[in-house]
């Protein structure tokens, strides 16, 4: 009986969350629009401390290079890129709890919904968390911590600092090394030494998804890679501050469920049932989204 | 008789002439112009990497399939900033070449790492001359790339002036380079110093 009112529960949050969705879609007036006018200042950052930080720019880089990198290839070589995938999606589910604090914070109770069924549907269907469902069915993740709920709240980012060890902030995003997500962690439920594992996999994880943007920068034409650096992690947390402006817009006009699995057929045939991929290579599709179509 | 055959193979030939070159230009929307660079640029990629081409000669032929896509003088004027009004035709002429050497690199630089995987257009935003087209690239395995570009149409072609890479512009993100070597060294400084970078990074690449 449990179960059922679980999984009547979770069907419903996820029936909202996709339902919700559709209602949500301005149009834009075309003279005014912000996202033309914001364009040319993108990215701009109070250095005031440059020399120090360059100096501590070129340190970090210095013991990454002595030890997290080799670390981080190691762990690359050793685990499979699917079994990466999984780590990687497991640990961000175990802080959707804290997205989803962050997303009431700044008053976006829809996306806050959004993020408690997504965290239902990767629980559950996704197995912990393994997967990533949820992002099939119309659920995409939008990263959240308490810098972007100040930036929401009108805090400047205050200048740039380089920090040992944690890299790039702004003054503002200090307050992420705070540890305000403990609460939220499940981690606090664990022991102490695995408490001190899942620390060490979130940061070879975290290192190990900055592999590819590193061999980009290697390969690509950089005059100074501190101001390159500096100004690609400014125009980033920009993003970042304004990506709920986009929200409404990406997502896909999901009316219902089918429709919602209906528009992400060809991915879902790809990720989650490989037995599915050959339905995909045929253009045929299954029922639901027939139906979703006609109607 | 066969004057008439000449003259309907003449017209014939001059019609579908006419017809594919409207179909490559005016008929092209942002959003299928983007997904096909993208594809197109992974499928030279791939094709090269099965039969080991050399980078150099992959980005000569990646060049080649996108150049008409790209409108690389008005990227290298978002690059450069205030500067660009103070430059002379021919030092705009030989940035923008520079700057369009290094930016197809990087471009293919990050697309490389994503060759398995699909091209998805989430939204399309048309303003007049303007338009953004935001894209995931998804794959089976890694994270989700968000990549966004903007157009604007010229003479009725649609034309991509800038891509974002998760936010980050690879346009703007070279302009507080750019202007601290303008502020050093001058724009032919600025110039001289891409050129020789674009050299070294070629020698490395091989």
């Amino acid at each position: 009986m449990r179960l059922v009112g679980t999984v009547g529960v979770f069907f419903f949050l996820l029936w909202l969350g996709s339902s919700v969705v559709a209602k949500a879609n301005p149009d834009v007036d075309a003279a005014e629009d912000p996202t033309f006018l914001e364009y040319n200042n993108a990215g701009e950052i109070r250095d005031p401390f440059e020399k120090c930080n360059r100096v501590m720019f070129s340190v970090n880089t210095y013991f990454d290079g002595l030890f997290l990198k080799p670390v981080t290839l190691a762990y690359t070589k050793v685990v499979p890129v699917v079994y990466r995938g999984m780590v990687s999606r497991f640990l961000s589910n175990w802080l959707e709890t804290f997205d989803v604090f962050n997303e009431v914070l700044q008053g976006h109770f829809i996306a806050a919904l959004q993020g408690t069924a997504r965290f239902a549907v990767n629980s559950i269907i996704g197995v912990f968390g393994l997967g990533d469902p949820a992002t099939l069915l119309g659920l995409p993740h939008f990263r959240q911590d308490v810098g972007l709920t100040l930036a929401r709240w009108g805090v400047p980012p205050g200048p740039f600092i380089v920090l040992p060890f944690f890299g790039m902030v702004t003054l503002r995003d200090t307050v992420n090394m705070v540890n305000f997500d403990h609460r939220f962690y499940p981690a606090t439920t664990l022991s102490e030494t695995e408490r001190d594992r899942s620390f060490f996999f979130s940061v070879v994880d975290r290192r190990a998804q900055l592999l590819d943007a590193e061999s980009v920068l290697d390969q690509s034409v950089v005059l100074d890679r501190y101001e390159y650096v500096r100004d690609a992690y400014a125009q980033y947390r920009a993003y970042l501050v304004q990506q709920r402006q986009y929200v409404e817009k990406i997502l896909p006009p999901a009316r219902s469920l089918a429709k919602a699995a209906c528009y992400n057929r060809d991915f879902i045939a790809d990720r989650v049932i490989g037995v599915l991929a050959p339905l995909r290579k045929n253009k045929t599709c299954c029922a639901p989204c027939f139906l979703a179509e006609e109607g | 008789m066969s004057r008439i055959v000449v003259f309907l193979s003449l017209f014939f030939s001059i019609w579908t002439g006419t017809a594919t070159v409207l179909v490559d230009s005016a008929a092209t929307k942002p959003d299928t112009l983007v997904t096909s660079v993208a594809q197109r640029v992974i499928e030279t990629i791939k094709q090269d990497r099965s039969v080991h081409r050399t980078s150099q000669q992959t980005g000569a032929r990646v060049t080649a399939a996108v150049m008409p896509c790209f409108d690389f003088l008005r990227m290298t004027s978002l690059a450069l900033g205030i500067p660009w009004r103070q430059a002379t035709p021919s030092q705009k002429e030989r940035l923008s070449y520079e700057f369009q050497t290094l930016l197809i690199r990087t471009y293919m630089a990050a697309l490389s790492q994503y060759t398995d995987q699909q091209v998805k257009v989430l939204y399309t935003h048309q303003v007049d001359q303007e338009a953004q087209v935001k894209t995931l690239i998804v794959g089976s395995t890694m994270k989700d790339l968000n990549v966004d570009y903007r157009l604007h149409q010229q003479a009725g072609v649609w034309k991509i002036y800038d891509i974002s890479v998760t936010g980050v512009s690879l346009v703007l993100n070279y302009r507080q380079q750019f202007q601290t070597q303008v502020r050093q060294r001058g724009l032919d400084g600025l110039i001289a110093t891409l050129a020789d970078k674009n050299r070294v990074q070629h020698g490395q690449s091989q």
